[in-house]
């Protein structure tokens, strides 16, 4: 119960007192609520526009899990077969770095072009903003092994297959789990640009297409509500990652492991 | 964990900082009157680059400083916290605004009937509204002619955002874009397009376009600024829809290379319609008329685009026109 409170209090606490000085100075300046509406405000927003926000919110959740889920399977596998040569390695990870660099959303019409508007498009920037840091992570942890130990196992006679599951894979996790705590927030704020560009409105509109929907119409308190929802997504999605690395790795890393004071 | 948390106070800080930020807004120089415009450069803004070539704000001894738009940029945001004198933009917005308690006063029209409307392709035999159900739509999120059209007759056609390229519309026959009637048909027939424009009127939704506005505080205290700015107005769209060649010239060479003059000459043209009506033959260009503000006010309202019904009344006015035969006298 300590832990707990120690762990959500401060944050909890901070959320409060920005609250209270927000309202205040909404108050006390007189700033209008089309600059900065004030809290309560954005709240009781939030409450009439709730069936929009909560179909937007579904609709980008589901947008960011398979993003961050076919940036997984392709940054592992990637990783994987980089990790086996250091031709191939030296050959793919460049366009690797290249990818990452290339600004998906001007890369987003062509999206529309390729594949059509919508769900795979939206998918497609997701996935491309979240791969790099899982690329790059897990194949740092791959190829960063203890050579005396690589050097063990094959004393005893261990193949390449036994030398990765082994070595290798468990040694990658920490690295992997690091890079999928970046790209968890990164899927949500890939398709939450993509639904900016190119997503669809009406029951298939995402909380990015709300943000551009509520600015057009001067709506700054609806703008806030969304953003406010959209971060709480991507806050839900870190910890989802902080969770599965702790359900992972708690009982042997030490990264995971509390201290025993 | 306990280390990132104890950075959250950082946020404090960083919140005092926004807050600042949000409240000192930059205000333009005292004699320099700033209009800011909804988009890049175009013939769309006829009126303002006219004065400005001609010298019609030179005379008046007013010191015009045009800053051009683009995307993100909103106008009555900045003219209502004071970053801008003037600002331009469609009559939709200045309605959105007084319901977020936002006072502004339209004092010119440069189109009587929007220019905005949807772009399709001419194969795709879509005549009207109702035709357009069965389209995909590429449209700005929350554009309001579209939101209460949509409300008035029920369709619910597939919609994507708009990214502000034309290029997958050419690709696709069914589907409709957002579009304005003066610039976007010359660029869709330059893809190979053969487009059909449906104005925001013919679908159904007659509003202004253009619309020149100030914040209700600054029309209190600048009555003649205000006055002399509008009379350069007219007279510099008197001369542009009269003989629009320099304007579409002055605005490619020295403000908007991306412009091209082919685009500005088939504009001008389109313009002859859309800047008259009976109201700019009696009262002067830039005219508008009670009905029309009330409409959009009300029907706004019925679509639920604004909480809280809109007296337009107080929103425009005519006062600062002068009518043809005045322009004659003086």
């Amino acid at each position: 119960m300590r832990r707990i409170f120690e762990l959500i209090g401060p944050p909890l606490l901070v959320l409060v007192i920005i609250l209270g000085l927000w309202s205040l100075a909404v108050r006390l300046l007189g700033i209008p609520a089309f600059v900065l509406p004030s809290p309560e405000q954005v709240f009781e927003t939030a409450i009439i526009e709730s069936d929009r926000l909560m179909s937007g919110f579904r609709n980008t959740l589901v947008a960011s899990t398979v993003g961050l889920l076919a940036a997984t399977v392709v940054g592992v596998l990637g990783a994987i077969i980089l990790s086996t040569s250091r031709v191939l390695e030296r050959a793919l990870y460049p366009w690797a770095v290249v990818l990452q660099t290339v600004p998906v959303v001007a890369l987003a019409p062509l999206f529309v072009l390729w594949v059509g508007p919508g769900f795979v498009s939206v998918v497609l920037v997701a996935f491309i903003i979240a791969l790099f840091p899982i690329l790059a992570n897990t194949l740092m942890g791959l190829v960063s092994t203890d050579p005396a130990l690589i050097d063990l196992l094959r004393m005893q006679g261990a193949g390449r297959a036994a030398i990765f599951r082994k070595i290798r894979l468990p040694n990658s996790l920490p690295y992997f789990f690091t890079g999928m705590r970046i790209s968890a927030g990164l899927a949500v704020i890939g398709t939450i640009v993509g639904e900016m560009v190119v997503g669809r409105g009406g029951e298939k509109a995402g909380l990015g297409y709300y943000v551009v929907f509520s600015a057009t119409q001067l709506k700054t308190d609806f703008v806030f509500a969304t953003i406010i929802v959209s971060t709480g997504l991507g806050i839900a999605f870190f910890l989802a990652m902080v969770g599965l690395s702790s359900l992972v790795m708690g009982r042997w890393h030490e990264s995971e492991l509390r201290p025993s004071t | 964990m306990t280390r990132p948390a104890s950075l959250m106070w950082l946020q404090l800080p960083l919140l005092a900082t926004l807050i600042v930020i949000a409240a000192c807004a930059e205000k333009p120089k005292d004699d320099i009157i700033s209009v800011q415009t909804d988009w890049f450069a175009s013939t769309d803004h006829a009126a303002l680059y006219a004065a400005e070539l001609h010298g019609y704000f030179d005379v008046r001894n007013l010191h015009v400083e045009i800053r051009q738009g683009g995307p993100g940029i909103r106008a009555p945001n900045d003219v209502a916290t004071g970053r801008a004198t003037f600002g331009l933009a469609l009559p939709e917005n200045i309605i959105l605004a007084a319901a977020e308690d936002v006072e502004l006063l339209s004092v010119f029209a440069s189109y009587q009937e929007s220019p905005i409307g949807l772009m399709v392709h001419e194969s795709s035999g879509v005549l009207n509204i109702e035709d357009i159900a069965n389209l995909t739509v590429q449209i700005f999120p929350g554009q309001v002619f579209w939101e209460v059209l949509k409300y008035e007759t029920g369709i619910a056609p597939a919609e994507i955002a708009f990214d502000g390229s034309m290029t997958a519309w050419a690709e696709n026959s069914d589907w409709a874009v957002q579009g304005f009637a003066t610039t976007n048909p010359f660029d869709a027939r330059k893809v190979g397009a053969e487009p059909r424009m449906l104005t925001a009127t013919q679908l159904g939704f007659r509003a202004y376009a253009g619309v020149i506005f100030t914040s209700q505080s600054y029309a209190q205290e600048n009555q003649e600024t205000i006055q002399a700015f509008v009379a350069a107005l007219q007279q510099g769209y008197a001369d542009f829809l009269a003989n629009p060649q320099p304007v579409i010239e002055y605005i490619n060479s020295e403000v908007n290379n991306d412009f091209l003059v082919e685009v500005g000459e088939a504009a001008a043209v389109i313009m002859q319609d859309l800047a008259v009506s009976q109201e700019t033959e009696s009262l002067g260009l830039g005219a508008m008329n009670a009905e029309v503000w009330n409409d959009v006010a009300t029907r706004m309202f019925e679509a639920g685009i604004v909480r809280n019904e809109v007296g337009a009344s107080t929103l425009w006015t005519n006062e600062y026109l002068t009518s043809r035969d005045e322009q004659d006298v003086q």
